[in-house]
C-alpha cells in the first residue's frame, strides 16, 4: 500500500496554519495607536506590590474592545502573554506565572494592554506596574465563611486557602456538626499545627483544641464567669489562651446608613491554662471596665486589648468608646501587672479594636471606629497604625470609604491581610497588603482563578488569619472529637 | 392445529390486556393531570417558591457534592417548571404515568404478563400521588423510584451474565446518580440474581453487590464527601429527616424492591385469567385515590396559598376583594389583607369591612425563628417603609431557607430604595440566572445600572419618601412600637401613621385615637378616613362635642347617618338575644359593629 504522506498532513498544516493566522489576529502588530491612558481593569493591579509566591494576578480589562492582550514583562526580558475575546477576561497559566514570577523576585512588573476596536485596530494603555517584593507572603490563608447576614445560619465554613495557586480547602463545615456555629479559629503564631476554634450550640459545642493532629474538645465556660469564653489569643510560645469573655447584645438599626450593631453590656478578659485546664481572670479590673479583643505581642510578654469604662443600665452607644491598654504577663506565675495605656482612642473621638503587633514588635494595627466595638457594620471604620517605639500615630493606606476591619500580620511581618468592604459596602472581601519601612503598599485583592468571581459571591470572608502551611486536621477529625465529651474547665483563683 | 389456537388465543388475550393497560394509562394521566390542574395547583405555588433553579456552573457545582445530588438537581430543574401550573400538572402526571409503563415493562421482562400484574404496576404512582398533594411532597423525595425502575429496566434487557457483571460494577455510579434510591436498586438487583442465576453465581454476585455497596459508601463517606451519614446514604429520600412521609416511603421502596418477587408469584403470573377482574381492581384502586385525596383536601390551605400568591404577585385589589368575600379564619391572610389596604392606601377607611378577628395581634407579625413566620412577616416594614427591617427579614429567610424568589427580590427591593445599588445587583444577577425571574431581574438591573430609574419606578419611589430620616434601633420585641419611632424619624410617613391608628382601633383604643387627630392636618390630610370619622363619632359622643366637626374636619354626612342609625338601632335592640345579627346586617363592616362584639 503507497501511503500519500503529504496528502495526510495536509489538513494538519492547514489546521496549524489557520491557528497561527487566528493567533496573529488576536495579537496587536506594529501599528498600534498610543492611547496614553492607564486601563481600568478589575480588580485594580496597577501600582501594586505583590509577594513572589502568589498566584496569577488575573483580571478583566474594563475597557472598550473586541478583543484584548496582555503581555507581562519584567527586567529579565522575560515576557508572559494572555488574550481575551470580548470578555476581557485575562487568566495566566499557573506554571508560567511561577516561573515568570521567579525570575522577577524584588524588581518590577509591566503589564502591556491592548485593546481591538470594531475597525481591527489595536489600542495600547499605559504599562500597569507592579513591584514583586522579596518577601514571600505566609501560603496559606484561613477564614470563615458567611452570609454578612444578622442572626441566623445554616451553612457555616472556616476554610484555608492557598495563596500560590487557587486551592481552597475545609478546616471545618457546619454541616458535619448538626449546623452548629463554628466561629473564632485561632493560631499559636501563625502555625497550622496549633489552633482553636469554637462551636458554638448544639452537642457539638465547645472550643476545641488543635495540637499537632490531636483535637481535644474542651468546654471553657466555669460557674465563674459571665459570660462564654469569647474572643481568643493563643499566646505565641506557652501553652495559654487569652480570651474576652463577653455578654454580647445586637441591635438593628433603621435608617439606611447602617443595619446591625453588636455590642457588649460586660465583658472581661480570662486566660485559659491549656496544660492545666485551669480559666483564671487576667487582673481585676472586671466590673470596673469592659475588656475586649485580646493579643498577644510576639514575645508574649504583654497582652493588648481594647478597654472602656462598664457601662451602667442606661447608657448611649454612640458615648462608648474604647481605647488600647496592654499588659505585662509573667508566664511562669501566670500573672499579670497592671493596666498600662496604650493608644487613647477616645480622646480622638474614636473607638479601637483589635489590636495586632507586627511580628519584630515595633508596631501595631489596628480599626478605630467612631463608636462601639464591632466595626465591621461601620463603614468609617478603618485601619491605623502606631509606631511603638515612637508613639507616632498614623492613618495606613489601606482605607477605603466603607468598612476596613479584623486584619492579620504575615509571619516575617512583610504582608498584611485585612477585610474590607470597600467592593459593594456589604460583602467582607479580603485585601493584602506589603509592609516595609512602616509604610503600607497599596492593597490588592486575594486573586481569584475567575477574576469575576466575587461579583457573584454573596459571602463574606471573616477573621482572616495568615498560617504558614496547610491545616493537616480536618472536618472529619473535629467530627470525631466532637462526639466526645467536652473537657470542663475549672477556675482557677 | 393446537397450537395455533393457542396462540392466537394468546395473541387475544395480548391485545385485550393492552387495549386494557393503555386505557387505564390515559385514565391515570388525566385523572392526575385534571386533579393537580384545578384544585391541587396550590401545590406548585407553594412548591415552586421554596426554591431556585439556576443556569450557573456554580450552582450545578454544588450537587455533585453528595450522593444523590444530581438527582435532585434534576428535580429542582423540573420544579422550577411549576411556575405555571399547568406544567406542574403535567410533570407530576407525566413522571406518575411513566413509572407505571417503566413497571409494567419490568414485569413483562421478567416473564410475568399475566393480567393481574395491572394491580402492582399501579400502586406506587397511586400512592404517589396522594402524596404529591401534599405541599411538603417534593419531586426530589419520589423521582428516584422512576429512574431506579429505568435503570432495572435497561438491565433486565441486557442478558443475565452481562447484568450480573454490569450491576454490581456500576452500582457506585448508581449510588452517585441515585444517592438513598440507589438501595431499592440493590435489593431489586440482589433479588433479581438470586432468582435467575444458578449455583454458586448467585452466591457471587450477592457478594459482589455487597462488597461495591460497602466500598462505595466507605469511599463516599471517608474519601469523597463532606457530608453527615445520613445524607451520604439517604439523600434525597427525606427517610433520615423524620418526615411525616416515612411509611409511605418505606411501602413504596420495599414494593418497587420486591416487584420481581411479586411477578414471579403464580397468582400474578397467572395469563390464563380474565383482564376484566384486574382492570376493574385498578379502577377501583384509582376510585379509592380519589377519595383520599378528597378527604386531605385541605380547603383553607389552598385558600391561604391562592391569597398568598396574589400578594407575591401584589395584586392588591385581588386580595382585597378575596378576603372580603371568603372565611379565612387564619391570621396571616388577615394580615395580609391590612397589608393590601395599607399598600392602596385604604387602611383606616376599609379595614372593618373584611371582619377582623384577631385583634391588633394581626397587624403585625412578631419575629420568630420559623420559616414560615420569617417568609411572611417583612412585607409589613416594606409596606411602611422600615427598608432596614424589610431586608432584614427577607436575608435572614434567604440565609436560613437559601435562595427563593420572594426573599431575593425583597432583598433587590430593599436595597434600591436604601441606596446600595451594588448589593442589589449581585441579587439581581442571581435572579438573571433564572427561567422565569429573568424578566423581572432585567427590570430591576436598568436601576441597578442607572440609580435615577429608580425615582421613576412608582412602588420604589413612593418608598424612598416614607424612609426613616434619622436612626433608631428596631425595637424586635415590640413591633408596634416602632411606628411610633418611625413616625418620628419621618413626620411624613402616612404609611405608618395610619398603621399607628388602626393598631388603636383594632385594640379599641379611642383615647389613642383621640391624641392623634390633630396630626392629620400636619400629614396635609383634606379628609378624614372612614373609620376614624367613625371613631371621632365615638369621640365626640363620649366627650359631648359636636358631632360633625373634629380637629378642623367635617365628619362626612353619610357617617353621621350611619352612626345615628346605628344608634338607633343599637338602643332599640339592647339586651335582645338578636342584637349582635341585627347590628352585623346594619353595621358589621364599622369601627362601631367591631368596639362592640368583637
Amino acid at each position: 500500500m503507497n501511503l500519500d504522506i503529504s496528502r495526510l498532513l495536509r489538513p494538519v498544516v492547514l489546521f496549524f496554519v489557520l491557528v497561527f493566522l487566528i493567533g496573529c489576529l488576536q495579537q496587536p502588530g506594529a501599528d498600534v495607536v498610543q492611547t496614553g491612558i492607564s486601563p481600568r481593569v478589575s480588580p485594580d493591579i496597577g501600582g501594586v506590590t505583590v509577594p513572589p509566591n502568589i498566584a496569577p494576578l488575573n483580571f478583566r480589562i474594563n475597557e472598550k474592545g473586541e478583543a484584548f492582550f496582555v503581555r507581562v514583562k519584567n527586567e529579565n526580558g522575560d515576557e508572559l502573554t494572555a488574550g481575551a475575546g470580548s470578555d476581557a477576561t485575562i487568566r495566566f497559566g499557573q506554571k508560567k506565572w511561577k516561573a515568570f514570577l521567579d525570575g522577577a523576585v524584588g524588581t518590577e512588573i509591566r503589564y502591556e494592554v491592548f485593546a481591538r476596536d470594531e475597525n481591527g485596530r489595536w489600542e495600547a494603555f499605559e504599562p500597569l506596574k507592579v513591584t514583586v517584593a522579596r518577601e514571600p507572603m505566609d501560603p496559606y490563608i484561613a477564614y470563615r465563611l458567611l452570609y454578612p447576614g444578622y442572626e441566623n445560619w445554616v451553612d457555616l465554613s472556616i476554610r484555608q486557602r492557598n495563596i500560590e495557586n487557587f486551592d481552597e480547602s475545609k478546616i471545618i463545615e457546619n454541616r458535619m456538626i448538626d449546623h452548629s456555629c463554628v466561629n473564632c479559629h485561632n493560631f499559636r503564631g501563625n502555625d497550622p499545627g496549633h489552633f482553636m476554634l469554637h462551636v458554638r450550640a448544639g452537642e457539638a459545642g465547645g472550643t476545641y483544641l488543635v495540637d499537632d493532629g490531636e483535637v481535644t474538645k474542651t468546654n471553657l465556660k466555669t460557674n465563674e464567669m459571665f459570660a462564654g469564653a469569647v474572643y481568643p489569643a493563643y499566646h505565641p510560645a506557652k501553652d495559654f489562651i487569652a480570651f474576652s469573655s463577653n455578654s454580647v447584645v445586637q441591635d438593628f438599626y433603621a435608617h439606611n446608613s447602617k443595619r446591625v450593631e453588636v455590642y457588649d453590656k460586660r465583658s472581661s478578659l480570662v486566660l485559659y491554662d491549656i496544660e492545666k485546664n485551669e480559666m483564671m481572670s487576667c487582673g481585676n479590673d472586671s466590673g470596673l471596665y469592659m475588656e475586649t479583643f485580646p493579643s498577644w505581642s510576639p514575645d508574649g510578654n504583654y497582652l493588648y486589648y481594647c478597654r472602656t469604662a462598664q457601662v451602667n443600665d442606661e447608657f448611649d452607644l454612640k458615648d462608648i468608646r474604647y481605647d488600647i491598654y496592654r499588659k505585662w504577663f509573667d508566664s511562669s506565675k501566670r500573672k499579670f501587672g497592671p493596666a498600662e495605656p496604650v493608644f487613647d482612642a477616645s480622646a480622638k473621638g474614636k473607638s479601637a479594636s483589635f489590636p495586632r503587633i507586627s511580628p519584630d514588635g515595633r508596631y501595631m494595627v489596628f480599626t478605630l471606629a467612631d463608636y462601639g466595638t464591632f466595626p465591621i457594620w461601620h463603614d468609617e471604620a478603618d485601619l491605623y497604625l502606631v509606631d511603638l517605639q515612637t508613639g507616632e500615630f498614623s492613618e495606613t493606606a489601606l482605607n477605603s470609604p466603607k468598612t476596613e476591619s479584623y486584619h492579620s500580620w504575615s509571619s516575617n511581618g512583610s504582608w498584611m491581610v485585612f477585610s474590607s468592604r470597600r467592593m459593594d459596602g456589604l460583602t467582607t472581601r479580603l485585601y493584602l497588603s506589603h509592609f516595609s519601612n512602616g509604610k503600607f503598599g497599596k492593597p490588592f485583592l486575594l486573586p481569584q482563578k475567575d477574576p469575576g468571581f466575587y461579583d457573584k459571591m454573596t459571602k463574606s470572608y471573616n477573621v482572616p488569619e495568615f498560617v504558614t502551611g496547610k491545616v493537616r486536621i480536618g472536618s472529619r477529625e473535629i467530627v470525631r472529637s466532637a462526639k466526645a465529651k467536652a473537657k470542663a474547665a475549672t477556675w482557677s483563683k | 392445529m393446537g397450537k395455533k389456537k393457542e396462540k392466537s388465543d394468546k395473541k387475544r388475550i395480548d391485545i385485550r390486556q393492552g387495549t386494557a393497560f393503555v386505557s387505564l394509562v390515559l385514565v391515570f394521566f388525566t385523572g392526575s393531570f385534571v386533579c393537580f390542574l384545578v384544585p391541587g395547583n396550590a401545590v406548585f405555588f407553594y412548591q415552586e417558591k421554596q426554591s431556585l433553579f439556576l443556569f450557573s456552573v456554580e450552582y450545578f457545582r454544588e450537587f455533585l457534592e453528595t450522593p444523590g445530588g444530581l438527582l435532585e438537581y434534576f428535580s429542582r430543574f423540573l420544579r422550577q417548571f411549576y411556575f405555571y401550573p399547568a406544567a406542574g400538572a403535567f410533570i407530576i402526571s407525566g413522571y406518575l404515568t411513566l413509572l407505571v409503563v417503566v413497571l409494567k415493562t419490568i414485569v413483562k421482562r421478567l416473564g410475568s404478563n399475566g393480567p393481574r400484574m395491572l394491580i402492582p404496576v399501579f400502586v406506587p404512582s397511586l400512592v404517589m400521588l396522594y402524596l404529591h398533594s401534599d405541599l411538603g411532597f417534593m419531586l426530589r423525595h419520589s423521582i428516584g423510584f422512576l429512574i431506579v425502575a429505568g435503570v432495572f429496566a435497561v438491565l433486565l434487557k441486557l442478558r443475565t451474565q452481562k447484568a450480573a457483571l454490569v450491576g454490581p460494577v456500576l452500582f457506585p455510579v448508581f449510588y452517585y446518580l441515585l444517592g438513598g434510591f440507589a438501595w431499592i436498586l440493590f435489593f431489586m438487583l440482589i433479588l433479581y440474581f438470586l432468582k435467575v442465576l444458578r449455583g454458586k453465581k448467585k452466591a457471587y454476585v450477592a457478594l459482589a453487590m455487597v462488597i461495591m455497596a460497602l466500598l462505595s459508601y466507605v469511599a463516599f463517606s471517608m474519601l469523597f464527601f463532606l457530608q453527615p451519614v445520613n445524607k451520604i446514604l439517604f439523600h434525597p429520600l427525606p427517610v433520615a429527616e423524620g418526615e411525616v412521609f416515612r411509611p409511605a416511603l418505606v411501602f413504596i421502596s420495599l414494593f418497587v424492591a420486591f416487584l420481581p418477587l411479586i411477578a414471579r408469584l403464580s397468582w400474578f403470573s397467572n395469563e390464563k385469567v380474565s383482564t376484566v377482574m384486574p382492570a376493574g381492581v385498578v379502577v377501583f384502586l384509582f376510585v379509592v385515590t380519589g377519595f383520599a385525596l378528597r378527604a386531605g383536601y385541605d380547603a383553607g390551605t389552598r385558600r391561604f396559598l391562592r391569597l398568598e400568591k396574589m400578594v407575591f404577585e401584589q395584586n392588591w385589589d385581588a386580595v382585597i376583594e378575596t378576603f372580603e368575600n371568603n372565611d379565612f379564619g387564619d391570621k396571616i391572610s388577615e394580615h395580609y389583607y391590612f397589608l393590601a389596604l395599607s399598600e392602596k392606601g385604604w387602611l383606616c377607611d376599609r379595614m372593618f369591612r373584611g371582619n377582623p378577628q384577631f385583634g391588633a395581634g394581626s397587624l403585625i407579625i412578631p419575629w420568630e425563628y420559623r420559616a414560615d413566620v420569617i417568609n411572611r412577616g417583612g412585607y409589613f416594614y416594606y409596606a411602611i417603609g422600615l427598608m432596614n427591617e424589610a431586608h432584614r427579614w427577607a436575608y435572614e429567610s434567604m440565609v436560613t431557607q437559601g435562595y427563593q424568589p420572594q426573599n431575593l427580590k425583597m432583598i433587590v427591593k430593599t436595597n434600591l430604595v436604601n441606596g446600595h445599588y451594588k448589593v442589589a445587583g449581585k441579587y439581581v444577577s442571581i435572579l438573571k440566572r433564572t427561567l422565569f425571574y429573568k424578566k423581572w431581574a432585567s427590570r430591576y438591573e436598568a436601576m441597578c445600572n442607572d440609580p435615577g430609574l429608580i425615582r421613576d419606578d412608582p412602588e420604589l419611589s413612593e418608598k424612598i419618601g416614607l424612609l426613616p430620616e434619622t436612626d433608631f434601633f428596631i425595637n424586635v420585641e415590640q413591633p408596634a412600637a416602632n411606628l411610633a419611632y418611625l413616625l418620628q424619624a419621618n413626620a411624613k410617613n402616612r404609611k405608618a401613621f395610619e398603621y399607628g391608628l388602626a393598631w388603636a382601633l383594632l385594640s379599641k383604643n379611642v383615647e389613642a385615637i383621640s391624641g392623634e387627630l390633630p396630626l392629620f392636618k400636619e400629614m396635609g390630610y383634606t379628609k378624614l378616613p372612614r373609620h376614624i370619622e367613625e371613631a371621632a363619632l365615638v369621640i365626640n359622643s363620649i366627650q359631648r362635642n359636636e358631632l360633625g366637626e373634629t380637629e378642623g374636619y367635617t365628619i362626612s354626612p353619610e357617617t353621621i347617618s350611619a352612626y345615628e342609625a346605628y344608634a338607633t338601632e343599637y338602643r332599640k335592640f339592647r339586651g335582645s338575644p338578636r342584637l349582635q345579627t341585627v347590628m352585623r346586617n346594619r353595621a358589621s363592616d364599622t369601627f362601631w359593629y367591631y368596639m362592640h362584639f368583637n
